[in-house]
């Protein structure tokens, strides 16, 4: 008799992410392309080609996870790379030379995809790819809006873009693009962040029925494989789940105090002092700016709005999205406190966090604390500066309740 | 005093004195000025509105209230032109132009308006796919929605006509420029480093026109002197830029000679020409699809290593000297292959870290101290 | 034919005279450096140990971060340019040159003929020089000569991953009160010093014969960690605290015997 307890989504997305990098290693082997991939790129024009994605950021998240970055960013920096640039970048030319890391082994690519609504960075990082395993790059550029709304002629240019895409990779592979397999990779992807989005929000619930860190897993998933049917089908199961939850008034905390709104990237190489800090503390990380990036929903009978989607993400949006975005997510996930990541790596996201602190606070009242880190790199973290000004946080938040200031529930 | 040194005492004053030349310009035409951020905008489309460009380089001053919206890990020229927007250094300005050179450049601006919200700030963002016609054609719309926004600040539409007009004024004032770097190479003793760098600092605060007249003065003055670069070591010089002055000074303390520059604040301002076109949009998008080799600006088939190889060649360079910008991604990012590139053309380079404001330049000195040594033992040894 | 080099380093003053451009007559390092007497000290010193005076020596160069303000020489040359002339002459198959002093690193490349091929320094950050040894000297409670001697005897080697000295002191206290040993975190701190400075010199290339020279370059148990770290042969100049004064002295020479 078979074993009919169903997986979590805990487990399923373990399994799914060693399914997923065995399916890389073996694409070769199987006769497939390979391409490098930027982590908010419009990868179903890849899948519709047949092309494996595999996600050099989410790989050098990995190999900080376990522990493995220190070595590649030596590397990295024996070669006269800074300490200055993305650690990510940093990771990911060192492994190129080593070849190898704690977190196994990604397959060379056979051209480059880089999508830069995350970062200009990005651009530079896969100009060296290409110059460096000489193979194609397509670069799709989203340009950055100084504006809340998007320009025509920035869609315009976006469209025009998708359409040089297709006609490169048709060369690069010597065969017709596959349209049919567009629109399904588009519908699949829609309907994955959808559902997303969809998991996402149950963090509204009060109390909250995830652990916010938990996302930061399930993420790979959305960012990696956002388009094919197995994640579809993962984001069922987590919905699901998270819905059962809601409806049955569960909290991933018995006694949840405090609600945190995080924004930015976790410290990779040390998620266990972020979950430590929140738990000993009864505070749940309810919400946080990152995941929405991938709620990439778009009409997938209209190129335009797919620009525009892929566009959209806040990492591509001035300072005004960021402060309306943020006092949004506060008022709607009953969050109480923020905890914003001075990134060392992410200078898009860090230049604008003072300010904005500053004027989410005024407006919501909610205290913002800043903690100093790295997303791969750890020299520049330091568990003791990032517990102390948590718990400062907390204590700002307790004050705050006493003195009934944003006194919320 | 001669001609000569009349003209450059001219150019370091202007250099010097970038908001007196602002107020004087107003004074005298009652027109308005657009600041412009680094790298790379046309400042024709502010020439042909009738508006003066100023650039807004940063500079020296104590960074302490900037500090209240930048982290230390911000690069020493966003952080001086956030300290001088929240001292209110720039209220003589009518607009500012920022362009998206990088991901500091992305949030800085924004800064900027909650710094000084009555001065409007127009983005604008250049392509990375600048060679495809849909790239020219973004670039083009991009500088027509600039000319836009100025119409409406000066209450008149910016003509195809003033625009053709200023893309040929700015093309024959690069050309004068360029000429003006290569006189510089053989005149070593009389345009040092610093004077070099005057003349090309003070372009940015000055009408164009009235510049090049400038410099057309000077380039004549020049071919009347003998060459006086013979004892001098000859660099390449790239980064960003050669400030602060005391920088300079060193490199002339040292026998340097700038035989040819790839600055940011250089010759990536003047060393590509505006194509022709009907459309003088259209002109300018085909200019930013012709233009190579900086760190700010999309280089897929990495050609900045080898221009700059190219570069030592055609002007008998001695070495390159690599001015990293502290804090400055894109030229952090295009190191390690430039000095591959510089290395295997045998030529021998120094790396050399610069902040816009910097203290002490004790550590300069030694770095500079020894590349010069190490090139001209070199050059000794090959003579023997 | 006299020559006479002074090295005036932050931390040290070091004098060395040469007899024509080849034999050591005299050499003396005094531990105290710019803005003292110990570069006049060094001077006598040395002059005295070689039994001349200063009318004896035909040429002196000046090199190190106190050379700007010296008054007595006739030339002051970088220390990089010293430096590599220096272990050239002890060390002819010498190709990098590692140099930690009390308050900074650098590496040098050199050709066969001892001729500069590129360099990097570091003097902004304490990791990776002398002075950070003397801080984790002082938490673990002994001399900085000591360091040595503890890390010889560590059976597994504590990491300290920390770049930054204060991070790393307060990463040391953390272990010492964990309970780790202090031997184990003794050779912790070779390594990190190792690392640290390997980052730096990697950027000018590692090509063997890889020397390391300055007074970090005494403590065998940071030569270990670099050997290991780069998996290769690192070598120690003979009296590397001098080798800068050894190249003053000999750049002093070169041009003395031209004239």
């Amino acid at each position: 008799m078979t074993d009919q307890t169903p997986k979590t989504a805990k487990d399923l997305v373990r399994e799914m992410q060693a399914q997923y990098y065995e399916e890389a290693n073996r694409a070769h082997d199987e006769g497939r392309l390979v391409a490098w991939v930027t982590s908010i790129s419009p990868r179903e024009f890849l899948e519709a080609m047949d092309i494996v994605t595999v996600y050099p950021e989410n790989h050098a998240a990995a190999i900080s996870a376990k522990k493995g970055s220190m070595e590649m960013i030596d590397i990295a920096e024996g070669m006269g790379y800074s300490a200055d640039i993305c650690s990510y970048a940093r990771v990911n030319l060192g492994y190129l030379e080593k070849g190898d890391s704690a977190a196994g082994r990604i397959p060379a690519p056979d051209l480059l995809f880089c999508a830069n609504n995350i970062c200009d960075t990005v651009t530079k990082w896969y100009e060296i790819l290409a110059r460096r395993l000489k193979v194609p790059l397509i670069m799709i550029d989203l340009p950055f809006s100084f504006t809340p709304e998007t320009q025509k002629h920035h869609l315009d240019y976006v469209t025009d873009q998708f359409k040089e895409a297709i006609r490169q990779l048709e060369d690069i592979t010597g065969k017709p693009f596959d349209y049919e397999r567009f629109q399904e990779s588009m519908r699949l992807s829609n309907e994955a962040a959808s559902l997303w989005r969809e998991c996402i929000e149950m963090g509204k619930a009060v109390p909250c029925p995830f652990n916010g860190l938990d996302f930061f897993n399930y993420m790979a998933q959305i960012v990696c494989s956002r388009g094919n049917e197995k994640a579809v089908q993962f984001f069922r199961v987590l919905r699901d789940e998270l819905a059962a939850k809601v409806a049955r008034g569960e909290g991933f905390l018995n006694n949840e105090k405090y609600r945190i709104l995080w924004d930015g990237i976790p410290f990779w190489y040390n998620l266990r002092v972020m979950s430590k800090t929140l738990l000993n503390n009864n505070a749940v990380m309810a919400a946080s700016t990152y995941p929405d990036n991938w709620a990439v929903n778009y009409d997938p009978n209209d190129l335009k709005s797919m620009a525009r989607a892929y566009m959209g993400n806040f990492t591509n949006r001035e300072f005004s999205f960021r402060y309306h975005n943020m006092c949004r997510m506060i008022d709607e996930y009953t969050v109480d406190g923020v905890i914003m990541h001075s990134n060392r790596s992410c200078k898009n996201q860090d230049f604008a966090q003072y300010a904005l602190a500053r004027e989410v606070t005024k407006a919501t009242r909610v205290p913002v604390v800043i903690v100093d880190g790295d997303q791969s790199d750890p020299r520049a973290f330091s568990e003791a500066q990032f517990e102390t000004r948590v718990q400062a946080l907390f204590e700002m938040i307790g004050q705050n309740r006493r003195g009934n200031v944003a006194a919320r529930r | 005093m001669s001609r000569m040194q009349k003209l450059l005492s001219d150019f370091e004053y202007i250099a010097h004195h970038p908001a007196q030349m602002l107020q004087q310009w107003k004074a005298a035409t009652g027109g308005k000025a657009v600041g412009i951020m680094p790298i790379h905008c046309a400042e024709e489309v502010v020439y042909a509105a009738g508006m003066l460009p100023i650039g807004m380089w940063g500079g020296q001053t104590t960074i302490s209230r900037a500090n209240e919206y930048l982290q230390a890990f911000c690069c020493s020229i966003m952080k001086a032109v956030m300290e001088f927007s929240l001292s209110g250094a720039y209220k003589n300005l009518d607009a500012i132009i920022c362009p998206e050179t990088c991901d500091t450049l992305r949030p800085v601006p924004l800064m900027l308006r909650l710094s000084d919200p009555d001065t409007p700030v127009i983005g604008l963002v250049l392509p990375d796919n600048r060679k495809l016609q849909a790239g020219i054609e973004f670039t083009a719309n991009e500088y027509r929605n600039i000319a836009g926004q100025l119409a409406k600040i000066t209450g008149k539409p910016v003509t195809d006509e003033a625009l053709h007009a200023s893309i040929e004024l700015y093309n024959r004032h690069h050309m004068v420029m360029m000429d003006f770097y290569a006189l510089a190479a053989e005149h070593g003793d009389v345009i040092t480093p610093y004077y070099r760098h005057q003349v090309v600092k003070s372009s940015f605060f000055i009408p164009k026109d009235r510049h090049l007249a400038l410099v057309e003065g000077l380039t004549a003055e020049l071919r009347k002197l003998p060459q006086t670069s013979e004892k001098r070591l000859r660099v390449v010089v790239t980064g960003i830029m050669t400030e602060p002055d005391e920088l300079l000074i060193l490199l002339d303390e040292f026998g340097f000679v700038i035989a040819a520059d790839d600055l940011a604040q250089g010759s990536r301002q003047f060393r590509t020409p505006t194509p022709a076109d009907p459309d003088p949009y259209i002109r300018l998008g085909k200019r930013f699809a012709d233009f190579e080799g900086c760190s700010c600006v999309s280089d897929p088939l990495k050609l900045r290593g080898k221009i700059l190889a190219d570069m030592v060649r055609t002007r008998q360079a001695d070495g390159v000297i690599v001015l990293i910008m502290k804090f400055c991604d894109p030229e952090e990012y295009d190191y390690p292959y430039i000095k591959k590139d510089i290395e295997d053309a045998g030529i021998p380079h120094l790396y050399l870290e610069i902040e816009q404001q910097m203290d002490s330049l004790g550590q300069c000195r030694t770095r500079l101290q020894a590349f010069a040594e190490l090139i001209s033992r070199r050059k000794w040894l090959v003579a023997k | 034919m006299y020559t006479l080099g002074i090295d005036i380093g932050s931390a040290s003053s070091k004098v060395v005279v040469l007899a024509d451009g080849q034999q050591i007559v005299a050499k003396k390092v005094i531990p105290v450096g710019t803005g003292t007497s110990g570069p006049q000290r060094a001077f006598e010193c040395a002059l005295h140990e070689a039994g001349l005076t200063s009318e004896n020596i035909a040429r002196q160069v000046v090199t190190g971060y106190g050379r700007m303000t010296y008054a007595g020489a006739d030339e002051q040359i970088s220390e990089i340019t010293c430096h590599a002339r220096g272990v050239h002459f002890l060390m002819p198959k010498a190709r990098t040159i590692i140099d930690i002093g009390g308050q900074d690193a650098k590496a040098i490349s050199i050709d066969e003929l001892g001729l500069v091929v590129n360099f990097v320094m570091n003097e902004k950050c304490a990791a990776g020089t002398g002075r950070f040894l003397e801080v984790m000297a002082r938490v673990l409670e002994c001399d900085v000569q000591d360091l040595e001697k503890l890390s010889a005897k560590a059976d597994q080697p504590v990491l300290v991953s920390s770049t930054c000295t204060v991070f790393a002191e307060s990463e040391v206290i953390s272990h010492l009160a964990a309970g780790q040993n202090r031997q184990n975190i003794a050779a912790g701190i070779h390594q990190s010093v190792a690392r640290r400075v390997l980052s730096l010199a990697r950027r000018v290339g590692l090509l063997p014969e890889v020397v390391m020279t300055g007074g970090v370059a005494l403590n065998q148990g940071v030569v270990l960690a670099m050997a290991e770290e780069l998996k290769m042969a690192v070598g120690v100049a003979p009296f590397p605290q001098i080798t800068g004064a050894i190249g003053a002295a000999l750049l002093a020479y070169e041009k003395a015997s031209r004239s």
